[in-house]
């Protein structure tokens, strides 16, 4: 998902203590996504309360983010609107490979094949994003409804100084300007750091300005364009570089304009101005543990013991904050 | 102009002691040494680095207005350059507008892009502390324990009370805890305090401190942590600087 020009990116590995006391603006769909695929049996099947409706997003939701709120983080979740019909081809593509995936699962013999296809085969089913909602809602998290690409909005909410981080897999949001994007913020092992990205540092290293990151991505091929063929983030660089734009490289012959950047003008445009929205409100409240614990514990057969031990997280960070060198200045 | 020769296992330690806190910073080359101080990302911990030129075996500077020069490095690179070389010499020259570095070891020759000064976060004030505690404890006893700590929770207590050190950990099952009386450190002011400290900081600082034989920890009730060590013989310093948490 999302545009492959990680190679030429330097990330900076970070902590997660170094993220305590920022405002996090995850982007929603992709930190449920992850938690769909990636919290599983060993065989692929996901969890499941004992009326066979899938938990694992929930899972993902209590454990992971009172994980974050426990480090000090102050999250928002912010939702995708209406796709653009830019991303009709991909959101076609993904269902055909899903299905796929899904048939090579049922099919697979080895374990680590099954969950290896069991992963692919992830989807946010209807109902998965309203009761996401409903939880965060009782954890006292804000959510954002964003008109279409909830990472634009997110980028937008950092700009803007009412968030400071976008969290993301994704190197879209990079594109959409946000000023700095963490990946890897849910990352299940203890091994896996989280990576800052500065959109500043990332352009200047790399020489270019943002708008010719965004022709660069074009290029290599976005969720709304399949990118032209034979061409990879290093070689999109040397021919940004030169040319500049996608405009004069077609001008200049050296790429044809049908050839995978169909509606390129249309695509530079949407992450340059993309639509969002200005009228939402930020406001965090106090968990409501009596909520939590009957939405999770008695409609999702959570076990009380471990929601417990993750509320009693927040609540001891609650009473312990980490202080800035600037307190002695 | 700058121009030096050293050890690789000394410029090792220095690239590791940095590294501790911050990827990277400006490191100022003067007349006599060369120095840093730079944050982390989130203001919590400091570093501050000194290495003067009788720690090398070659130092040359000249800058015609006598003026230092700033070179802005990526420091887990250089590690990583460093760690290639062995321990051998380390030949590092600057070309006159900073903005490569060779480090040359036998006969291989790196030439490492520098990061622009001007891009990387301003130089932080330092803020005057007066600490009422210093303990001074073998390197390995507290490395130690903050290895075993690391296994139990998150947060760490540092401590004095009457004439006895300690760090304590609490998870949210286990607990741990070392306690040092007087005798059994380098040296102790007595005093009745303790401040609360994130874990992986101290974790990180614990493995920059190298071949150290002791370390300085001053304390103060709910007060930043300082940790000083000596390096090169006592020809360089650090220093590392850490914001307590509080209730």
């Amino acid at each position: 998902m999302g545009t492959n020009i990680g190679e030429i990116l330097e990330l900076r590995a970070t902590g997660l203590a170094a993220l305590s006391g920022k405002i996090i603006a995850v982007d929603a769909y992709n930190m449920l996504y992850q938690f769909l695929s990636i919290i599983r049996q060993p065989d692929g099947t996901p969890l499941k309360d004992s009326s066979g409706r899938v938990t694992s997003h929930l899972s993902g939701l209590i454990y992971r983010t009172t994980n974050l709120m426990a480090k000090g983080m102050k999250l928002v979740f912010v939702f995708d609107g209406k796709p653009s019909i830019l991303k009709r081809e991909v959101i076609r593509a993904r269902a055909e490979r899903r299905a796929e995936a899904k048939r090579r699962w049922t099919e697979a013999e080895v374990p680590e094949e099954a969950l290896k296809y069991a992963k692919a085969s992830a989807r946010i089913e209807p109902g998965m994003v309203e009761e996401a909602k409903e939880l965060l809602g009782y954890l006292g998290i804000p959510c954002v409804q964003a008109p279409s690409e909830g990472e634009a909005q997110a980028a937008f909410m950092v700009q803007r100084g009412d968030a400071e981080i976008v969290a993301t897999q994704d190197y879209d949001s990079l594109l959409f300007g946000a000023p700095v994007m963490v990946r890897n913020l849910s990352a299940p092992r203890r091994g896996v750091k989280p990576e800052i990205a500065v959109l500043e540092e990332v352009i200047k290293t790399l020489g270019i300005t943002r708008e010719e990151l965004v022709e660069i991505a074009i290029l290599v091929g976005t969720d709304f364009n399949p990118g032209v063929k034979g061409i990879g983030a290093r070689r999109a660089l040397k021919l940004i570089k030169k040319y500049h734009s996608i405009d004069n490289l077609i001008a200049e012959s050296v790429i044809d304009a049908d050839a995978g950047i169909e509606n390129y003008e249309l695509i530079r445009d949407m992450f340059l101005h993309p639509e969002v929205d200005s009228t939402y409100e930020l406001k965090w409240r106090e968990p409501d543990e009596a909520k939590i614990k009957e939405f999770l514990c008695e409609r999702h057969d959570f076990s009380e013991e471990r929601v417990n031990k993750a509320l009693e997280r927040i609540k001891n960070h609650k009473k312990i904050q980490q202080l800035s060198i600037e307190h002695w200045l | 102009m700058f121009e030096a020769e050293i050890d690789a296992g000394l410029l090792k330690e220095c690239v590791e002691a940095i590294v501790a806190v911050v990827d990277e910073g400006k490191v100022r080359i003067s007349d006599e040494d060369l120095n840093l101080r730079a944050v982390d990302p989130s203001n919590v911990a400091m570093v501050t680095f000194q290495l003067q030129r009788d720690a090398f075996d070659v130092y040359r500077f000249s800058n015609g207005d006598g003026a230092e020069l700033e070179m802005g490095i990526d420091f887990p690179k250089l590690g990583g350059i460093l760690g290639i070389g062995g321990r051998e010499q380390v030949r590092l020259s600057v070309d006159d507008n900073v903005q490569k570095l060779n480090v040359q070891m036998g006969s291989l020759t790196y030439t490492v892009n520098l990061l622009d000064p001007s891009s990387l976060r301003k130089e932080p004030k330092v803020p005057e502390l007066e600490f009422p505690v210093q303990v001074v404890i073998d390197t390995e006893e507290f490395r130690r324990t903050i290895r075993a700590a690391e296994k139990i929770g998150e947060h760490i207590l540092f401590g004095v009370e009457g004439d006895e050190f300690y760090m304590e950990v609490e998870g949210e099952m286990d607990k741990l805890r070392l306690g040092m009386r007087k005798e059994q450190l380098i040296h102790l002011t007595p005093g009745t305090l303790h401040s609360l400290f994130t874990l992986d900081y101290i974790s990180a600082m614990s493995k920059g401190m190298g071949h150290v034989d002791h370390i300085t920890l001053n304390l103060g009730k709910n007060y930043p942590l300082q940790i000083e060590f000596e390096i090169a013989d006592g020809k360089g310093k650090v220093s590392y600087l850490l914001a307590p948490r509080v209730e």
